[in-house]
């Protein structure tokens, strides 16, 4: 196993499992939430907002894993002096961050 | 009451998808979209939401385990990611200039066509030697070791510009269509640069995620991410991702070649019924 196989694996499982315990905390809240105080309404929205936030939340984690393992990955290639894959991840990046944050 | 039932049976339903998603390499959204839209009502939109968090699920729970094992290549991920990112943008750009039903029905047929011969090839696989890899192979240093049950063995590359060009169809497809596209990644992989089938579909798996992220910018501005609708969904696929992921190593490569067959007969079905609407 090379070090940048390691550091690629930690990251995914890292950002994958942070996500999911955001997106399973704010799941469970807001079930429980809505089972248990059914005709509360201002008390179900202001809890449900709380967990939908954190699934949210959780959600905006999972997306940036994959991204996260893009901008990991041109630092490693930048200390292993492989200028070739240094500008072929630069580019999967940039080509991201511009779909991501585009003219939508 | 219906609120956790709905959940419960989804988060089933998307554990399924990740395991079959993580095996085949095509990721949890070719069963998530129908599952959610058939069985339970879910419109469309919120469908592929939820679809393009099961593939980032899917890609990077199972991708944190197949790149540990050194199954997936991840220089030539990363390399093919170059033209998918640019297909993808020309894909995007075609929207509407090229008729998106007829591009639907070729690529149904081609999925029928690919479905037909994996299922005859199953028992059938070679290895290419080093030696024989196509010379930018090395340039690139993208030839790889995999773990097999007879130890460790070295495999080369063939194609690798042919694998790049089909690479970048594939982000046209997944920009005018939609869809994942990691049928065509897989193909392009496991058929024209000659790569074990197992090293096919973990770096396919490995890529899809990239794909998905690129468009999940655009979905969660116009709202098709539901919350309520992914919980369940992405629990589910990454629970089915990490036992795929257990799964992978054992199993034969002929049972996963007709998973594959069988799966992406279906997303040439949906394709080609998707045409004639």
């Amino acid at each position: 196993m090379t070090r940048m196989e390691i550091l690629i694996s930690m990251t995914l499982r890292t950002g994958v499992i942070v996500s999911s315990l955001l997106v399973l905390s704010g799941g469970l809240w807001y079930i429980l939430k809505h089972l248990g105080t059914p005709l509360e309404v201002g008390a179900v929205n202001s809890s449900g907002s709380n967990a939908i936030s954190l699934i949210k939340a959780g959600i905006l984690v999972l997306v940036f894993t994959p991204i996260a393992r893009v901008a990991l990955s041109i630092l490693l290639f930048l200390k292993e002096r492989d200028w070739l894959f240094v500008l072929i991840t630069l580019w999967v990046l940039v080509v991201l961050l511009f779909s991501l944050y585009g003219p939508w | 009451m219906n609120d956790i039932v709905f959940s419960l049976s989804v988060f089933v339903g998307s554990v399924f998808a990740g395991l079959i998603g993580a095996l085949t390499g095509l990721g949890g959204g070719v069963i998530v979209v129908p599952l959610l839209v058939l069985l339970f009502k879910v419109d469309l939109h919120h469908a592929l939401g939820a679809s393009l968090i099961s593939v980032i699920a899917t890609s990077s729970g199972a991708a944190s385990a197949y790149v540990r094992e050194g199954y997936t290549n991840m220089r030539i991920g990363m390399f093919l990611e170059v033209a998918t990112t640019a297909g993808a943008i020309v894909g995007a750009a075609l929207l509407g200039i090229l008729p998106k039903h007829l591009v639907a029905f070729i690529f149904g047929l081609v999925l029928f066509h690919s479905a037909y011969t994996s299922y005859k090839s199953r028992h059938h696989e070679e290895f290419v030697s080093p030696e024989n890899s196509d010379p930018l192979a090395k340039k690139l240093k993208l030839t790889g070791y995999l773990p097999t049950g007879e130890g460790v063995r070295e495999y080369g590359v063939k194609n690798i510009l042919a694998g790049f060009g089909l690479m970048s169809l594939a982000g046209m497809l997944s920009g005018l269509l939609g869809i994942g596209s990691g049928a065509v990644k897989v193909l392009a992989m496991d058929r024209v640069m000659r790569l074990p089938y197992k090293v096919s579909t973990t770096t396919s798996n490995f890529m899809i995620g990239v794909t998905a992220a690129a468009s999940a910018g655009i979905y969660l501005k116009k709202g098709y991410i539901d919350p309520i609708v992914s919980f369940p969904v992405m629990l589910g696929v990454l629970l089915g991702a990490f036992l795929g992921a257990k799964l992978l190593p054992s199993a034969p490569t002929s049972k996963l070649k007709l998973v594959f067959a069988i799966i992406i007969a279906l997303l040439g079905i949906q394709m080609v019924l998707e045409a004639l609407k």
